[in-house]
């Protein structure tokens, strides 16, 4: 695919459009109690596979060099949000501490066990994830825009 | 991987963004590949020389 900036652009602002538009829909039907627990986490699935496919689609429209750079972001960006996340996880999972009941009972709003490990097993680590491979990114912006 | 690419381009007195956009890739790849912060594939190393009318290895050497 050849490389052009404009339509890079469009598919990513495209896939974020969807990404906050999904995001608000399905918290408007979950609040209202249109919809059950069940379609609610199979839609966000949904939503989230299509985000990225859309995501990942905009890569065709890049150069090499620029998509080896996000590539080479993407990954240390994971594996400095998966170190950061191991002392989070750690204080999730000690069990008894006063501070840590309330927290889970904030997290929590059911009180459901399942859902603090699906929040630390599964959202936490992509959530720091995300923020490792946002902080490099913001670090490449601003070291461009000093050569600038 | 050094290159001559900063050399041929002022020889020929084209600007980054003309060059750029003659390989159809992004000024800021350019600037990368010139001051050897990446290193381009073999067939854009090849574009690069086309571009030119250079053979490769008469822009990109060892260090």
């Amino acid at each position: 695919m050849a490389y052009s900036q404009k339509s890079f652009q469009s598919a990513r602002r495209g896939a974020y459009a969807m990404l906050f538009a999904g995001v608000a829909v399905l918290i408007f039907l979950e609040k209202r109690h249109y919809i059950d627990q069940t379609l609610y986490m199979s839609l966000a699935c949904v939503l989230a596979l299509g985000a990225s496919w859309l995501l990942l689609y905009s890569h065709r429209y890049r150069d090499e060099i620029q998509r080896h750079a996000a590539e080479k972001r993407t990954y240390w960006g994971c594996q400095i949000g998966l170190l950061a996340s191991i002392p989070v996880l750690v204080a999730l999972m000690m069990p008894h501490t006063t501070w840590l009941d309330g927290l889970v009972q904030f997290v929590s709003r059911n009180h459901a066990m399942p859902r603090i490990y699906f929040w630390a097993g599964f959202m936490l680590p992509v959530l720091f994830q995300a923020l490792g491979v946002f902080l490099l990114r913001l670090l490449a912006k601003l070291r461009s825009g000093e050569q600038a | 991987m050094k290159n001559r690419i900063k050399v041929l381009r002022a020889e020929r007195d084209w600007s980054q963004a003309e060059l750029a956009e003659r390989l159809n890739i992004a000024r800021q790849s350019l600037n990368a590949i010139e001051n050897g912060k990446a290193d381009p594939s073999l067939p854009l190393g090849m574009r690069i020389a086309k571009t030119f009318g250079a053979r490769v290895e008469d822009v990109f050497s060892d260090d």
